[in-house]
């Protein structure tokens, strides 16, 4: 979610897209009725067309190609650049009609062939001399696309998962984290290093069409344009997003070019934001077209622009042909940057992060749990992980005052982020309900954002009557007249780095009480850690907010050694700090 | 780069087996095309007639020499039409060539063939798709009649390039190897023919195989003229003494094609039609068994592609 009030904090934390009407790069040519039509589009949809013509364009080097852009529905997401694009299965041979239509040519002048056969396991991706673009409306959103779901009767599986998580969320919930202490058992053991397949392995075990040969890619020239790689999950809120656009803002200002890939669906709102004018975008759509050994997208790009660098931020696509970049282009600098420790998926990022170590040249982690677990349960080369905290607090910020309480006879408790599985939305409901059970009228809560647990929330509250307890902002509203209303932070996450939240919470004078999981250690001390089960959550939380309510002392005592932590890991280079230093000397 | 190469070096590949007379016309067609190949490939399939003394001395003499690079390849035995043109086309992918172009040692392309086969090609492949895997020219009977077993299966939208305004190209998707123009990206993709069939099929077989997802191509006006003792076509109530031996490979090579590439129904029907044909044919009882004997050997017989880039 967005951090649109914190004005007191460095602008990272308040990172807002500004929509501009600026052009972002364009490596095709195309005539001036195309761009007509394009200007009927919005900002974020034309964007993404640009974005699938380079693509195209990057691929298909010197082609001109007929490209039809096609409106689709609010539960779809757009498809750019899957093979979906070329038999047009999504688009044309759905019966939709094009809005826009217009032929582009490739002005992309990479120094090797590419050829435009691909082929999937068993046929070719016939290539009409045609491409077919899918956009989705502007108010398609995650949650328009699983709403769609929702409306299909759904397996009884997950029935009774739902019926389960309404009627017995904390019971339920201890289920779930005998689970996630199974996984995260797992996490601490060894991680196999990944072993790129070579083209004779896969044909032989029937993965490939037919027996690739692998094509060696050329240098650029010296007098390429210097450029760098930010690597994306996709273009949406998040933490890691929101670092990572700030990455881009700072390769700009070191004067390199930012080459923004992302590799997830997404209708990819902050495509129109103002630190990607003039940068040249990426949004992969999959299945891709690439053939065995070869990387087309980026042969195209390494052999156009002097790539220093490529920094990652959650991009598993990249994280998968970091190997090919190292075997070609050794010098570039890779550069991972890790937010927290996972353990659905084997480990998610974190694991791909240190299955590819070879390939990796720096470990960026924002918080000390994850440097501990790279470095000392994974054998990790310490020289190697940087720990360089997002926090850029201003002297104002290091000196925060004190906050009163709001009112006297009502405690206000809020929830700051967003409506999903990892921050346990639920357990603050149950914390909300049983201080409302116990004491009615004395407490007061405030849920401050939304996401895919939306639906489940809003049941929640109605089963448990608290509408007249709990309020619900969403993103449209600021979230720093919620930091005005509270007086204590609540965070039920099942797993975390630091939040920014606690940071943001402790910088305008109010205390953070955390479940003790990621390395939320690091600020939030003992007395105002909560256990991480759901049950043991809930029971904690209400001690503590009582005891908060009851005796101010306490609640500022705590607030004062969260801020003497903060103003000590503040300390530390930040990751602003130590990236614009490295990128400083990569545009050298 | 473009993507769509627009290198146009072609390797003409002809297979020869004891026909010296007709080899020798084959070779003067060659030498007079307005545009010449980068590379002449003869696979002599180790002929008995006096055809490698003559390519020896025509390789000492060579009149294209300098513009035409001349390479020949003599197999130490007889590995019939489909093992001379696998040999023949692994040679043009090993010399690095854009395209081969294939035909027997009776084909005599007139003299723009190889323009207009390339010319069309490149047409096709600029309208419709750059996946266009082949090409063919329009075969005649040396009497100017067309050949009637050189003839390519069209496609159910076979007019699609003509309505585009292109009015010599055809969509077609099996053609017999008698001026088959085809880019090394569908060697490498595709494989080559199988050496295994020897004879007859072999042609059907590897257009079929390389067309499975998009058409190739005949240029109507790219003719070559194919000098064939008689212009009528086949099929399996023609069976004799004399040319069981080649439909012998025919059945045993359409049967395994049947059975390991489409489906058992396809094979057992194809068994179905054989048999009928020989019967409505009166095709000699001892020949006809033998012929059930190379259906049977079909289901064992199964060849795997070779690729010329391993």
């Amino acid at each position: 979610m967005e951090f649109v009030g914190s004005s007191q904090l460095h602008h990272r934390l308040a990172y807002r897209v500004q929509v501009t009407i600026g052009h972002m790069q364009h490596l095709f040519e195309t005539g001036p009725d195309a761009w007509k039509q394009l200007g009927g589009l919005s900002e974020r949809q034309r964007r993404l067309v640009i974005s699938a013509v380079n693509y195209h364009s990057l691929i298909q080097p010197g082609r001109e190609l007929l490209y039809k852009i096609y409106m689709g529905e609010d539960w779809q997401y757009p498809r750019l650049t899957d093979t979906s694009t070329l038999n047009g299965s999504l688009t044309k041979g759905a019966g939709l009609k094009p809005v826009v239509e217009f032929k582009a040519r490739s002005v992309s002048k990479p120094k090797t062939a590419f050829t435009p056969h691909y082929f999937d396991l068993h046929h070719q991706l016939v290539d009409w001399n045609e491409r077919y673009v899918l956009l989705t409306p502007d108010d398609a959103t995650d949650m328009t696309v699983k709403a769609r779901n929702l409306s299909a009767r759904l397996p009884m599986r997950n029935q009774i998962y739902n019926y389960c998580e309404l009627h017995f969320p904390l019971l339920f919930d201890q289920v779930r984290e005998l689970l996630r202490r199974k996984r995260e058992k797992a996490g601490y053991q060894a991680i196999e290093p990944y072993h790129p397949d070579s083209t004779s392995d896969l044909f032989a075990r029937g993965a490939a069409h037919h027996p690739g040969s692998s094509i060696e890619p050329a240098q650029p020239d010296s007098s390429a344009p210097k450029a760098v790689i930010i690597a994306m999950h996709w273009l949406q809120p998040g933490g890691a997003e929101r670092w990572a656009m700030e990455t881009v803002a700072l390769a700009r200002k070191a004067g390199l070019l930012p080459i923004v890939i992302t590799n997830n669906d997404s209708h990819q709102p902050w495509i129109v934001s103002k630190d990607l004018d003039d940068a040249l975008v990426i949004n992969l759509t999959f299945p891709a077209q690439e053939s065995i050994g070869d990387v087309p997208l980026l042969r195209a790009l390494f052999e156009q622009y002097n790539i220093r660098g490529v920094m990652i931020h959650h991009n598993q696509w990249m994280y998968d042909r970091l190997w090919w970049i190292k075997r070609y282009y050794p010098h570039t600098f890779i550069v991972d940057s890790l937010h927290i420790l996972e353990y659905h998926d084997r480990g998610g990022y974190p694991n791909q992060s240190v299955s590819r170590d070879p390939y990796i040249d720096l470990h960026h982690v924002i918080s000390p749990q994850l440097q501990d677990w790279l470095v000392n349960h994974h054998g990790i080369a310490a020289k190697k992980v940087v720990m360089a905290p997002l926090v850029g607090l201003t002297a104002d910020q290091m000196n925060p005052q004190y906050k009163d309480r709001v009112q006297q006879d009502v405690f206000h408790v809020a929830f700051v982020g967003r409506m999903t599985r990892q921050k346990r939305p639920e357990a603050f409901i149950n914390v909300a309900k049983e201080m409302e059970r116990r004491f009615p009228g004395r407490f007061r809560f405030i849920m401050h954002g939304s996401g895919d647990m939306d639906l489940e929330v809003r049941k929640l509250l109605a089963k448990y009557g608290l509408g007249h307890v709990v309020e619900r902002r969403d993103v449209s509203q600021p979230v720093s007249a919620t930091y005005d209303w509270a007086d204590a932070l609540l965070i039920t996450s099942i797993n975390e780095g630091i939040t920014l939240t606690t940071i943001e919470a402790i910088s305008r004078g109010m205390p953070v009480l955390s479940a003790d999981v990621g390395s939320q250690s690091t600020l939030v001390p003992a007395q105002g850690l909560l256990p991480r089960e759901s049950l043991g959550l809930v029971r904690q939380s209400v001690r503590s907010l009582l005891r908060m309510d009851d005796y101010e002392q306490d609640r500022r005592r705590l607030w004062t050694v969260e801020l003497e932590r903060l103003q000590e890991f503040s300390r530390k280079e930040s990751a602003d700090s130590f990236f614009t230093r490295m990128l400083g000397e990569w545009a050298q | 780069m473009n993507a769509v190469d627009n290198r146009r070096n072609v390797a003409a590949v002809v297979v020869t087996f004891n026909r010296l007379e007709k080899l020798k016309k084959v070779l003067a067609s060659l030498e007079s095309q307005t545009f010449l190949p980068k590379a002449l490939i003869i696979v002599d399939n180790a002929s008995t007639d006096g055809t490698a003394d003559y390519l020896h001395e025509y390789q000492d003499a060579f009149p294209l020499g300098g513009k035409v690079e001349l390479r020949i390849v003599t197999l130490p035995k007889n590995v019939g039409g489909a093992g001379g043109f696998s040999a023949g086309m692994r040679e043009g992918y090993r010399m690095g060539l854009d395209y081969v172009w294939i035909f027997d040692d009776d084909g005599y392309p007139e003299p723009d063939a190889l323009e207009k086969l390339l010319g069309g090609y490149e047409q096709a492949t600029k309208a419709l798709s750059p996946d266009i895997p082949f090409a063919c020219s329009l075969i005649k009977y040396i009497d100017g009649t067309i050949s009637e077993m050189n003839n390519p299966v069209p496609t159910w939208d076979w007019g699609r390039l003509r309505a585009m305004g292109l009015r010599d190209l055809v969509l077609i998707d099996q053609a017999s190897f008698v001026s088959v123009l085809i880019p090394r990206w569908v060697m490498e993709a595709y494989g080559l023919p199988y050496k295994e069939y020897f004879i007859w099929f072999d042609d059907a077989e590897y257009t079929l195989r390389i067309s499975r997802d998009c058409p190739g191509v005949q240029v109507l006006d790219s003719v070559v003229v194919h000098d064939m003792g008689e212009n009528k076509g086949v099929n399996f109530s023609m069976i004799n003494e004399k040319n069981a031996w080649k439909f012998a490979y025919g059945i045993r090579n359409q049967g395994s094609y049947r059975l390991h590439h489409k489906s058992l129904a396809h094979y057992l029907l194809f068994c179905a039609q054989v048999w009928y044909a020989m019967r409505s044919g009166g095709v000699d009882k001892k020949l006809r068994r033998q012929m059930y004997c190379k259906m049977i050997e079909a289901i064992r017989f199964n060849p795997s592609i070779d690729y010329p880039q391993l």
